[in-house]
């Protein structure tokens, strides 16, 4: 019985820093992938990706627990940007362990960390309004707007390396010892398959905040927000169509050119949310998180 | 016991002196049924492939054993040769020397290619061939399933098997991997029929490569090579319609003009809707126009861009060979030391049998003596104990010291004194 409560306890003082450390160090043997050769490393990156999800999951489950009994849990972007570093991280482990001697991590840790930073940079922001995150429509245009940032941030990740390694092999530069990326073939295809998910995620995302606007009337149909995701929408449609129409689209660097810049425009349209001023309005918090009065 | 070896490779001799003391693998079944009539007592395995011929014997007991000679006119019986002309040119090794020797050929550092897994699976099948024919015994059992062992070990440990150094498996296992996840649903188009094309074509079909179209100017020779490797055939004038659906095309004519143009090429490329696809133009002069790597998703590799991995991969494998060689000089000196051990084990048995009539004799002797005293189990007891403490505390020294410098060297010498002065026979 001690022993339970002594480790509830400990499970309660996991921070930020015990999985972001893990992360790192996990980034940091990938790095060194270039210059040593360690018999034993993927080993450890995998164990310290395990550790890093093991403790991001016990904190998020903590801090969900704990807004729950406060409210509604996962109702801030510091929430949400650590639920979508976890997802990134499952992601990346899945793909190390079925690819033990590739350097895709190099690509994907870099993403989560950044997410973890961006996280804790935003935390003293003011959460979504209390009274409306239990809304059907608020849910599912929360919901659809991270898995849909999850997967364009795979499939950024994928058109980054995808772009590293035709040009590589473009400049005919020999094979290089502890930098081998998966193949262009499996680059293509994973691209390909997250940018059409996300734009399918992204899609019913906007389309619901649509709906709750035209119900609540929560924000103004020339704001910012709802103009650049309005414009972000139109760029993944044009993108989906010109690459399911044209077919030397589907092929080679374009696509991975398209997807980055596809991923950058949705950073903007985020930071527009977060940082403008209306994300101070709880109603447009509300129309990207799940609400609408 | 003996341990020995005669042979000779492409380090000491030339092709023409190979090719006469070669064996083919029915010569070889032979040729160790043969061996087994002559002298009965002792194992062999007969190592023959197109870089080597090794001929390796062993016999618990030396005298069972083959002379140098003796071997030297038995090879050179069988393939009618005169044992003199041949004795020179051969290299004759024994006893760690030839264990040691038989580690560095399975871990690949006496071969042509350092480094190069085939000759492993080489070993694998003399040994296993001289097994099925009965000429292997305990000690060739432990010589070649150290060999094979010690070989596995420096491939585990050094990266002296990791770096491919012939072209053909550096464009299909280096680079044609960074293209493609599979290869199973890939067309590969290969034009030229000639060696270089075939090989390559092995290393693709080893890699169970989906379809495969050969196309020369001569249709002979590509329905020669489709049949020998399950591949198709083409007509020369379907070039482009080929080069349009492929995937992977493989080149290497013997034509002293490129055989694809930019002009041609850029048809190609109008069909193939930007179409990745990756060329490996290993035909000198190039077959390939150097402007077609300049089209978009066309990825060009010549001879020389893949020359320059190969020179790069020989050299870092150059730098694991002192690696390789401790490990393989660390395991013969503790095969040889465990061989050792074989031998002196029977010698230090009968020793202590010897002590144990001698103590057995002393203790009868000594109950006749004491008469009814000799009744009491007790007493008896302590009599048997104390010769028994007594024999351990003289053969202690000696043996521990056998033990401890068991190396073949000094441990041999040990085991002789050891031999006479306690006159241990046979």
């Amino acid at each position: 019985m001690l022993n339970v409560i002594a480790m509830t306890d400990w499970l309660t003082r996991i921070s930020l820093s015990c999985f972001a450390l893990s992360y790192l160090i996990a980034l940091l043997l990938e790095i060194s992938r270039l210059f040593y050769r360690i018999s034993v490393r993927s080993i450890v990156i995998f164990a310290l990706m395990l550790a890093g999800i093991f403790a991001h999951t016990i904190f998020l489950w903590d801090k969900f627990q704990a807004d729950f009994s406060g409210g509604t849990p996962l109702a801030s972007w510091y929430d949400w940007c650590l639920v979508i570093s976890l997802a990134l991280a499952v992601t990346y482990t899945i793909v190390a362990l079925q690819r033990v001697r590739h350097s895709v991590g190099i690509f994907f840790l870099p993403v989560i960390l950044g997410l973890i930073l961006f996280a804790v940079s935003i935390k003293g922001r003011q959460p979504f309004s209390a009274q409306e995150r239990g809304n059907l429509w608020g849910m599912t245009h929360g919901i659809s707007l991270t898995a849909g940032t999850i997967a364009m941030a795979i499939a950024f990740t994928t058109g980054l390396m995808y772009l590293v390694l035709a040009s590589r092999l473009k400049r005919k530069l020999p094979p290089r010892a502890g930098f081998h990326l998966p193949s262009l073939e499996w680059l293509q295809v994973c691209n390909q398959r997250s940018l059409f998910l996300a734009t399918g995620l992204i899609m019913i995302g906007l389309f619901s905040g649509i709906i709750i606007n035209k119900l609540k009337n929560v924000v103004a149909w020339d704001d910012m927000v709802v103009v650049s995701s309005s414009v972000l929408l139109l760029w993944l449609i044009v993108v989906s169509v010109f690459e399911m129409l044209y077919r030397p689209a589907r092929q080679g660097k374009k696509i991975a050119y398209l997807t980055i810049a596809s991923f950058f425009f949705l950073i903007m349209v985020l930071c527009f949310v977060i940082f403008g001023q209306h994300a101070e309005a709880p109603a447009v918090t509300m129309l990207w998180a799940g609400g609408g009065k | 016991m003996k341990v020995q070896m005669i042979g000779c490779s492409h380090h000491n001799t030339d092709v023409t002196f190979r090719e006469q003391l070669a064996f083919q693998p029915t010569q070889v079944t032979a040729a160790l049924a043969q061996m087994r009539r002559l002298f009965p007592r002792t194992e062999a395995v007969l190592l023959s492939t197109c870089n080597r011929m090794e001929l390796y014997t062993a016999a618990e007991d030396e005298a069972d054993c083959p002379t140098t000679e003796q071997l030297i006119a038995f090879v050179a019986e069988f393939h009618g040769l005169v044992p003199q002309d041949i004795a020179v040119e051969l290299l004759n090794l024994s006893g760690e020397e030839a264990v040691l020797h038989l580690f560095s050929t399975a871990a690949s550092l006496n071969s042509m290619v350092v480094g190069e897994a085939q000759i492993l699976s080489q070993i694998k099948q003399a040994y296993d061939l001289a097994n099925a024919g009965n000429s292997t015994g305990p000690l060739t059992h432990s010589t070649f399933q150290a060999a094979l062992r010690v070989a596995k070990r420096v491939q585990n440990e050094t990266s002296l098997h990791e770096k491919r150094v012939s072209i053909p498996s550096i464009a299909v296992a280096d680079y044609a991997s960074q293209f493609f996840e599979r290869l199973d649903d890939k067309v590969v188009l290969i034009i030229g029929a000639g060696e270089m094309a075939q090989e390559t074509l092995t290393y693709l079909v080893d890699k169970n490569v989906g379809q495969t179209v050969i196309v020369n100017r001569s249709r002979d020779r590509a329905d020669q090579l489709a049949k020998q490797t399950g591949s198709e055939a083409a007509d020369w004038d379907q070039l482009e319609n080929l080069l349009a659906a492929a995937d992977l095309v493989v080149s290497a004519t013997a034509a002293t003009d490129p055989v694809v143009t930019s002009d041609l090429f850029h048809q190609v490329v109008e069909k193939r809707f930007q179409r990745p696809i990756f060329i490996l133009d290993l035909a000198v002069p190039r077959d390939f126009e150097a402007a077609i790597s300049e089209f978009i998703n066309v990825y060009l590799y010549s001879i020389d861009d893949i020359q320059a991995v190969c020179d790069a991969n020989l050299a870092a494998r150059q730098l694991e060979w002192p690696k390789a060689e401790n490990i393989i000089a660390e395991e013969t000196a503790l095969f040889m030391k465990i061989l050792f051990q074989r031998v002196t084990g029977p010698w230090i048995g009968r020793l202590k049998q010897q002590a144990n009539d001698i103590k057995e004799a002393e203790l009868q002797r000594l109950q006749n003596k004491l008469g009814s005293l000799a009744d009491d189990p007790a007493v008896t007891k302590e009599l048997e104990i104390s010769l028994d403490r007594l024999v351990n505390k003289l053969l202690h020294p000696p043996l521990e010291s056998l033990r401890e410098d068991i190396s073949p060297d000094t441990g041999a010498g040990l085991l002789d004194a050891l031999k006479k002065l306690f006159q241990l026979k046979d």
